[in-house]
C-alpha cells in the first residue's frame, strides 16, 4: 500500500465537484446525530480544509503515525484495520462519506491502527488546530463530535457481538442493514439501494470469515430473496426480512431523525 | 482468475453465481478449505451433516477444476501433525506410491532376472547334456 505525500495528491482547498462543500457534508452528518444552531453551522462552515484525492487501497493513516489533521471522507469508502502476526487483516470499521475515521488522533497522539481507502476516494483534511479552535469557540459542537465517537463505540460493540456470537448469515445481513441505515442518514442511498464498493475479501476481513464463506453466505441471503447485488450496488429487496435475518435493531446507531427511513 | 465455488449437498446443487477473484487454484482450494472448516461448526450447530457436502471449484467456463468434500477437513485433522493441503498431500502420496511401486518393480525385476539366470543355467546344462555323447540314456547299450 502506498503511503505518504506521493500517495495523496493534494488538490488544495477547492470546492467539491458536486455542489456540496466539505463543511456542508460535515453539517449534514452532524445533524443526522444531533442539532446545530445557525451560529454553529456558520462556525463549521469557516473550517479550513484541504481537499485530497486518494487512490483505492491507500493508507491514509498508519499505525505509529502522529496525525496533525483529521480526515473527513467526502466520497468513496474507507476502513480502519489492523494486521495480526501472520499478516492477516482485521477490518475494525467501515467508513462512508461524512465520517471522520481518524478523529480519535485529535486527542490520542499516536495512531494505534491503520486507516485506508477501499475505493477511489475524496477526502478533506482539517488541521487539528482548526478543530480545536472550533471546539473552544463552540463547545456544543464538540459535544456533538463526542456523541459521534460514542456511536462509533456502539458500532464496535455491535460488531463484537456479531463476531463473537452470530452466524455468518446473521453477521453479513447485519452489516448490510447497518451500512444501509448509515448511508440513508447522510442521504447516500435511494430507498434501500446503496453503492457498496466492497469486495468479498473486505467483508470477510471485517467479519472474521473466509472469503468463500462470505461468498456462500451472500448466495444464501440472495437465495432467501432478501438482497440483490448488482455491479457494486446492494439492494435490500425485503428490508424487514433482512433486519430479521441480521437481528438488526438500529437503536445503537442513535440517529436523530429516524422518520426519514 | 475468477473461481466459482458451487456447493453440492447430497443430491442438491447450489451454484455460485457470484464467484471470487483469487490469484490461483491453490489459494482457491485453501480458501474453500477454510470455509468448509468454519462451516462444519455452523452445520453441526444446526444439526446438519457436513459430510454430505462438497465444494466444486470451477472456472468461468464452468469447468470443474477441483472437488473438495467437506470430509477432507476431518481427514486433515486425522493426519499426523503438519497437516498439508490437499494437492501437496496428494503429491506426497503419489511420490510415496511411486517409490513403493518402483521398489516392488525392482524386486520383481530382480526375481525375474534370477529366474532368467536359472533358466539360462538349466538351458546350458540341457545343451551340455544334449551335446555330450549319449551314454546311460538307453541303459548302456552303445551305438547310434
Amino acid at each position: 500500500m502506498e503511503h505518504g505525500a506521493g500517495a495523496l495528491s493534494c488538490k488544495g482547498t477547492s470546492l467539491m465537484s458536486k455542489s456540496e462543500t466539505p463543511a456542508e457534508l460535515l453539517i449534514r452528518k452532524l445533524e443526522s446525530i444531533g442539532e446545530l444552531s445557525g451560529s454553529q453551522r456558520d462556525a463549521l462552515g469557516r473550517l479550513e480544509a484541504a481537499r485530497v484525492s486518494v487512490a483505492p487501497h491507500t493508507d491514509i493513516v498508519r499505525e505509529g503515525d502522529r496525525p496533525t489533521s483529521v480526515t473527513l471522507l467526502l466520497e468513496g469508502f474507507c476502513c480502519r484495520y489492523q494486521l495480526v502476526a501472520d499478516g492477516k487483516r482485521q477490518i475494525t470499521s467501515f467508513h462512508i462519506p461524512g465520517d471522520l475515521p481518524d478523529l480519535p488522533f485529535l486527542f490520542l497522539s499516536v495512531a494505534d491502527h491503520n486507516v485506508c481507502s477501499l475505493a477511489p476516494s475524496q477526502v478533506a483534511m482539517i488541521p487539528h488546530k482548526a478543530m480545536l479552535g472550533l471546539f473552544r469557540e463552540q463547545p456544543d459542537v464538540a459535544h456533538l463530535f463526542w456523541r459521534g465517537t460514542l456511536i462509533d463505540g456502539a458500532i464496535f460493540r455491535e460488531w463484537m457481538v456479531g463476531i463473537g456470537r452470530r452466524s455468518a448469515f446473521t453477521r453479513v445481513s447485519h452489516l448490510f442493514c447497518e451500512l444501509i441505515v448509515r448511508m440513508q442518514a447522510v442521504a447516500l442511498s435511494s430507498e434501500y439501494s446503496v453503492e457498496l464498493p466492497l469486495t468479498q475479501t473486505d467483508i470477510a476481513d471485517a467479519l472474521g470469515l473466509s472469503t468463500v464463506h462470505v461468498n456462500r453466505t451472500l448466495q444464501e441471503i440472495r437465495g432467501a430473496g432478501l438482497i440483490e447485488l448488482r455491479r457494486g450496488r446492494l439492494v435490500a429487496l425485503d428490508w424487514e426480512g433482512l433486519c430479521e435475518a441480521g437481528e438488526f435493531e438500529q437503536t445503537y446507531l442513535h440517529r436523530q431523525r429516524t422518520e426519514a427511513v | 482468475m475468477r473461481y466459482y465455488f458451487h456447493l453440492r449437498i447430497g443430491r442438491e446443487f447450489s451454484p455460485d453465481e457470484i464467484g471470487l477473484d483469487l490469484p490461483d487454484l491453490d489459494i482457491a482450494y485453501l480458501e474453500a478449505f477454510h470455509a468448509a472448516r468454519a462451516m462444519w461448526s455452523e452445520l453441526l450447530a444446526e444439526r446438519s451433516d457436513p459430510m454430505l457436502r462438497s465444494f466444486e471449484i470451477a472456472d468461468s467456463d464452468g469447468r470443474v477444476l477441483l472437488v473438495l468434500p467437506f470430509r477432507e477437513v476431518l481427514e486433515s485433522a486425522r493426519r499426523p501433525k503438519g497437516r498439508m493441503p490437499n494437492e501437496i498431500q496428494s503429491a506426497y502420496t503419489l511420490l510415496e506410491k511411486t517409490r513403493t511401486l518402483t521398489e516392488a518393480l525392482g524386486e520383481e525385476i530382480k526375481a525375474a532376472q534370477a529366474m532368467i539366470e536359472t533358466t539360462r543355467r538349466s538351458m546350458q546344462q540341457t545343451r551340455r547334456v544334449l551335446a555330450a555323447p549319449p551314454r546311460a540314456v538307453n541303459g548302456g547299450r552303445s551305438g547310434a
